[in-house]
């Protein structure tokens, strides 16, 4: 055996291929499409049923409608009571879920694969049948509106509340929560669930997921004569949201007076997911605020120690979604933590980014391609992703291709284009006494209350 | 148990460092998993959180590590990295492309056998800033922040190791010197006191091989001390109440039950997963749909190694009165004392548990920290292949004999926060 060299990390063996499992697809006369991938290291499976009933389809007014009208599907159908559902798939172990975002909703169910016809059967009832009972309405109303209490006393979700509606607009689209408040859960009614999910939980244009130790012949199978075989309405054309009004710099503080710590965030609207530029953005996201070993973490935590987190990141949408950078800092550090990361963007704006630092944040993003691919979860996730933005099957394995041809260039540009500090608000939850002063610096401050 | 049959292959070097590595070929991944034999358990009071700060220090770089290069090293071969204490261990891990595994062997080998010429005065004053606004974000910023503390100070008395939070106070984060961190690593950071995990597409007989090749040569030294566990004692109820500006009440209770690992606690984890895992459990039904005194209620069974905490937690609907949702738990506990559990609550119960271990052991890295647990607790990593069983095996009258003698009002500590006090 040859000496040991401690003094270099060791070189790895050439780096094993990474494919996403094979897709099958198959659409039913009714206009539903399936997507099967088999995955077999555990004895499960999932399915999810994708619909275009986002948030994004709600009215205004009555914000919080899609994700009400999706949380009341399981509560109850012609054939059983919510809580019958409950006990039916919990006996199995399994876990059921509902819920919307602002591009699509969804229901699914994990389970043992053994369970997988009883659990079809399920997931076929309530996307199909639910009765979205008047009293389970009201009640999920009160449930929503003490969640929406409680969610007061998280400086966390403040500071993502108040940053969307800097950026957006408050009302506009994106500048709210899926939730809705208030104001606009206490306008909904029974019947405005039921024809929410009339005119949008239509599964001609839907998708039915399933991934797990499965069959992918008997899963087609039994949804030909299930979910595949149901009446299916077609929904209407999502609406789409193109581009955010301009936003400005201004200063947020959301008074907590005696909070511990200052949650600060920086926000601009991003880039809709089929935009060509988006994965220069996700890049320049990573190099930014997405690791360890990015620049805002390095700088603001490694180096200065203001804070335990910091980073940046943005969810891919139909639309320009948030790109927000979150840090929770000493209160008495706010201001050097602000002026620190307004730095670090400014820098991108203005400085290429060298090709070493370049090439290791290309590497992290596509090496870490495999880890994201474990489990049953990640692997749906990836599938919705498909279907919500219609991207070709081969999207992710394209991906590292498509990284390595970035350049710096591109990434200085974007940054000039999209990340002028001049639009980025600045929200500030903490004690307003001590961060107005400190603040006012950096653009006109408004206080509101925390409660 | 159906379903997982782990191919387990086990050495334990010269130095007393145990070696566990499992072949998982499902994804060319590999998980490296270190574990220590020391938590906040053994820390002394007036240097509380002092293993999880150094924690933090073990990716200030080792001898031929550089200061923030753990990371990078990392990262730029498409890896992840991290690290976490609790009150009884103490874990490091990666989880790297399968060719990479000798990098991640490099660089916990390095941290374990060459970490004290890299420490220095600076990297302690910055880490002890970093972990001062962890504590910041994770409790004293957070709305019921200190209740759960203050639930186990009162749950087990000083000088119970397990008094004091593994985060440590602001007071003792700022004490810490640099002298203890290098007593602390060479009387607890040792091969002897450590287990090695690795999990993923590597050959077991190449991979131990290389285990040998990175810690064989680190020298092992004389046992850690061992932490006493004085049994929980306090004459119960205990019952304290705050007031702060959270918008909803909430209530904290708990009870000493067994250490992980025995009869007892599986019984203890079995009945809480009876009473209140999932939509359909007694407590959610009654509480928070069929009554509507709780807007939450959830009930848990902590692993911890020297005693254990069955918790129940529930938060108040508004407008309801705290001693209603009081009085509703402590029905249900007292019912399930009386008389077992209903078969489809049990049934119910015996599947989630199956279920989410199956979930958990998707992940390699999951996998990785199982068996470090197991072998460091046990010394039988192969413990998870019958984790499920040990469940299974237990009658439903075992879960209504702990209830009855485990869950009892006279052991029991409840912390309860009001709303109001100072605005936030």
């Amino acid at each position: 055996m040859s000496r040991l060299d401690r003094s270099r990390p060791p070189q790895g063996g050439s780096a094993r291929a990474v494919r996403f499992p094979p897709i099958e697809r198959h659409r039913f006369a009714n206009g539903l499409e399936a997507l099967v991938v088999v995955a077999r290291h555990a004895p499960l499976a999932m399915v999810q049923v994708l619909t275009p009933a986002g948030t994004l389809e709600e009215p205004l007014e009555k914000a919080g409608l899609a994700t009400l009208t999706a949380s009341l599907l399981d509560e109850g159908t012609a054939h059983r009571t919510g809580p019958e559902i409950a006990a039916a798939v919990e006996q199995l172990g399994g876990e059921l879920g509902t819920g919307a975002n602002w591009d699509l909703a969804n229901a699914w169910l994990q389970m043992r694969s053994r369970d997988l016809g009883l659990g079809l059967e399920l997931l076929t009832e309530i996307v199909t049948a639910p009765e979205l009972p008047e009293h389970e309405t009201e009640r999920l109303k009160q449930e929503r509106l003490a969640e929406l209490l409680r969610r007061k006393d998280s400086p966390e979700t403040l500071a993502e509340v108040t940053i969307l509606e800097a950026v957006y607009g408050r009302g506009g689209p994106y500048g709210r929560s899926i939730l809705g408040d208030e104001s606009t859960v206490a306008r909904i009614g029974r019947e405005d669930v039921a024809a929410f999910f009339r005119r949008y939980w239509g599964l001609a244009g839907g998708h039915v997921l399933v991934v797990g130790d499965v069959d992918p012949g008997e899963v087609f199978r039994r949804l030909e004569g299930g979910l595949g075989a149901t009446p299916a309405a077609t929904s209407p054309a999502p609406t789409v949201f193109r581009e955010a009004p301009p936003s400005t710099r201004r200063v947020v503080i959301v008074d907590r007076p005696h909070a511990r710590q200052t949650e600060l965030r920086l926000g601009k609207a991003g880039l809709p997911r089929n935009h060509p530029q988006y994965l220069v953005l996700r890049l320049l996201s990573s190099l930014l605020g997405g690791k360890f070993t990015s620049r805002l973490n390095l700088n603001l935590r490694e180096r200065l120690g203001l804070t335990y987190s910091v980073q940046c990141s943005f969810q891919p949408r139909r639309g320009p979604s948030p790109w927000v950078v979150r840090a929770a800092v000493a209160t008495d550090a706010t201001a050097q933590a602000t002026a620190e990361a307004l730095a670090e963007i400014e820098r991108l704006r203005t400085e290429p980014v060298g090709a070493r630092e370049l090439a290791e944040t290309v590497d992290y993003l596509t090496g870490t391609f495999a880890y994201t691919l474990q489990t049953l979860f990640d692997l749906a996730g990836r599938l919705e992703e498909l279907v919500a933005f219609g991207l070709p099957d081969d999207a992710f394995e394209r991906q590292a291709e498509q990284y390595r041809a970035i350049t710096a260039g591109q990434i200085r540009q974007l940054a000039e284009e999209m990340l002028d500090p001049a639009q980025m608000p600045i929200v500030a939850v903490g004690p307003a006494a001590e961060l107005e002063g400190a603040l006012a610096p950096f653009g006109e401050v408004s206080r509101i209350s925390a409660a | 148990m159906t379903g997982v049959t782990p191919q387990l292959v086990r050495h334990r070097l010269d130095n007393g460092l145990a070696v566990v590595v499992e072949r998982d070929d499902s994804l060319p991944l590999v998980a490296v998993n270190v574990r220590y034999h020391v938590g906040s358990k053994n820390e002394r009071p007036g240097r509380t959180g002092f293993a999880h700060l150094f924690e933090h220090m073990l990716f200030q770089g080792s001898q031929h590590v550089g200061t923030n290069d753990h990371f990078a090293h990392v990262q730029r071969v498409g890896g992840v990295a991290n690290g976490s204490t609790s009150r009884d261990t103490t874990t490091y891990y990666e989880t790297l492309p399968a060719e990479h595994l000798e990098l991640g062997l490099w660089l916990e080998s390095d941290r374990m056998g060459f970490l004290l010429p890299a420490l220095t005065a600076e990297k302690l004053e910055n880490q002890r800033q970093v972990v001062m606004n962890e504590r910041r974000q994770r409790v004293d910023n957070q709305p019921y922040g200190r209740a759960s503390e203050r639930l186990f100070e009162l749950l087990y008395p000083a000088p119970h190791p397990y008094s004091w939070p593994v985060i440590g106070t602001m007071e003792d984060i700022a004490a810490a010197r640099l002298a203890e961190i290098a007593d602390f690593f060479r009387t607890y950071y040792r091969p002897s006191n450590a287990v090695l995990a690795v999990v993923g597409d590597v050959d077991p007989d190449a991979a131990l091989l290389a285990a040998e090749r990175w810690f064989g040569s680190i020298p092992d030294g004389a046992p850690p001390p061992q932490v006493a566990a004085p049994s929980p004692t306090f004459a119960g109820p205990l019952r304290e109440q705050s007031q702060e500006p959270v918008q909803l009440a909430r209530i904290y209770r708990a009870y000493p039950v067994p250490p992980f690992g025995r009869r007892e606690w599986y019984a203890a984890d079995l009945a809480a997963y009876v009473l209140a895992d999932g939509k359909s459990s007694p407590l959610h039904h009654d509480l928070v749909y069929r009554r509507q005194l709780a807007t939450s209620v959830g009930s848990y069974v902590y692993g911890t190694e020297l005693d254990a905490a069955f918790l129940l937690v529930a938060t108040v609907r508004p407008g309801v009165e705290v001693v209603r949702v009081e009085e509703a738990l402590d029905a249900h506990v007292a019912r399930l004392a009386e008389s077992p559990p209903a078969a489809p609550d049990l049934e119910r119960a015996r599947n989630r548990i199956t279920h989410q271990l199956f979930d958990g052991l998707q992940r390699v890295d999951r996998r990785a920290e199982l068996y470090t647990e197991l072998a460091l607790f046990f010394g039988e990593p192969e413990r998870l292949a019958t984790e499920a069983d040990r469940y299974l095996e237990v009658p439903a009258g075992a879960i209504s004999e702990v209830a009855a003698s485990l869950l009892r009002p006279e052991r029991s500590v409840t912390v309860v926060v009001h709303q109001g006090g100072p605005a936030a």
